[in-house]
């Protein structure tokens, strides 16, 4: 029963018309000015799976929300604020209803799938991209002691490594994690 | 020397944020990856019989410039260069030479508002095709950036602390004057440019939109340096100049700068106007 519980009101999300049940905060570093910031936010524009960009300057982040049906690949999102010369600090993928997250299991939602670390079952809706390439080293060798899964260290879904999932868009699966 | 000591100090207390797309001299940042950034500027020197004799009205010049960024590590520019010449009498403006010039990021650390970039430059210049026989503008200047041919590689390295953008950048130049009708007037020899750059964002104080127009103050110090017992006499070893400016930045993709250049040795000064616009 310590499924995700969310479908539920993913579904009721969706009939609202919310594009995905998740929208993302991507906090870059290095900017310093409004001109940097707008670069960014132009390169990152070009990701045909992004609907929105709403940046907070004086905090040098930016809220993205995506185009339905797409599947969100934050491995371009990084691609392309590090060709404005930045970088991404962290991403924190926040999703619209609270989901019940089981330690260490995948959950595909939308088009994405998900494999999701807690500290215990917390129930929340702020996660934080701890793919390899998004966090430090010292975090990343951290989270990869507690978890046997070789997808947090390929990026990529296998059926010895994980469960089947049908209708994948991609076959890349990202990992988020409540709290780092 | 002491008072410029004294503004550095300034900027260092006060620097509550900061703005490092000097005016004079590149950043170690370079422009993102696919975009053109287009420049037109627009130099007078103050000649006058003084300064420099034999010159009759100041020197007048037209840079229009493109960069573009090939990837997040290389951005190339050219420029080219049309002037007076202000050696003659009568009314004139022609084509008087072009820069190439490319950057390379070699190591870029971020923090949030902090930032450490280093990175290479190389700069090919040709001038002085047109204002003979004089050539140069102002003739006891090495300057590769507006009068002088030759090559010039180095280092730039911009620190952003606690909001402050400082950069300081060393290149080792070959001077090669050659002039339009393909004869040396001077020997070849070899420089250093030295410099450093601080720049300080007055307004807004709080970042709200892109609209905003930011109004940015700087002020940059650079210096040239022969190296070596052999060079045309009249050149002094040692030359530096004070250059403060500010800036607009007009719906973060427009950049409109005013600057001034103040040299020591009693050689010409100069008002720069520079238009920048980005093409994403």
């Amino acid at each position: 029963m310590k499924k995700i519980l969310f479908i539920l009101s993913f579904t009721l999300i969706y009939n609202l018309g919310y594009s995905q049940s998740f929208y993302v905060d991507i906090k870059a570093t290095g900017l310093t000015c409004a001109m940097c910031s707008f670069s960014t936010q132009k390169s990152l524009e070009k990701l045909d799976f992004i609907k929105s960009i709403t940046p907070d300057l004086e905090a040098t982040s930016f809220k993205v929300e995506f185009k339905k049906d797409k599947f969100i690949d934050f491995d371009l999102i990084q691609e392309k604020v590090e060709d404005a010369g930045f970088f991404v600090g962290s991403l924190d993928i926040i999703f619209y209803d609270k989901l019940i997250a089981e330690n260490d299991k995948h959950s595909f939602i939308d088009n994405n799938l998900f494999h999701i670390f807690s500290d215990g079952d917390v129930d929340s809706n702020v996660f934080t991209l701890v793919d390899k390439n998004f966090i430090r080293k010292n975090d990343y060798e951290i989270i990869s002691k507690k978890t046997n899964h070789s997808c947090y260290e390929t990026g990529i879904h296998t059926d010895t490594c994980c469960s089947k999932h049908e209708n994948m868009k991609s076959n890349k699966v990202f990992h988020i994690k409540t709290s780092l | 020397m002491k008072y410029l000591k004294v503004i550095f100090l300034f900027f260092i207390i006060n620097s509550s944020q900061s703005q490092e797309l000097y005016i004079n001299t590149e950043p170690a940042s370079l422009i993102p990856k696919g975009t053109k950034v287009v420049r037109l500027h627009h130099h007078t020197i103050f000649l006058n019989e003084n300064n420099e004799p034999g010159s009759f009205t100041s020197a007048r010049l037209t840079i229009p410039s493109i960069s573009y960024g090939i990837s997040k590590k290389v951005m190339i520019s050219a420029s080219l260069q049309f002037s007076n010449n202000p050696y003659e009498l009568s009314s004139n403006f022609g084509f008087n030479g072009f820069k190439l010039y490319s950057k390379q990021r070699l190591i870029s650390t971020d923090k949030k508002k902090y930032h450490t970039r280093l990175s290479s430059f190389i700069k090919y210049s040709n001038h002085g095709k047109w204002n003979q026989p004089n050539y140069k503008f102002i003739s006891n200047n090495y300057d590769l950036d507006s009068q002088d041919s030759g090559v010039e590689v180095g280092l730039i390295i911009t620190q952003l602390v606690n909001k402050l953008a400082i950069s300081v950048t060393s290149g080792f130049g070959i001077i090669s004057n050659k002039t339009a009708d393909g004869s040396y007037d001077d020997k070849n020899f070899n420089s250093i440019h030295n410099s450093i750059s601080a720049g300080y964002l007055l307004f807004p104080r709080k970042y709200k939109s892109y609209k905003q127009t930011n109004f940015n103050i700087y002020l940059e110090y650079l210096t040239s340096t022969i190296i070596g017992k052999e060079f045309p006499s009249r050149y002094e070893n040692f030359m530096s100049t004070f250059a403060p400016g500010i800036q607009f930045i007009i719906m973060s993709r427009s950049r409109l700068d005013f600057g001034y250049k103040i040299r020591n040795n009693k050689s010409p000064n100069e008002f720069l106007v520079k238009l920048t616009y980005i093409i994403y």
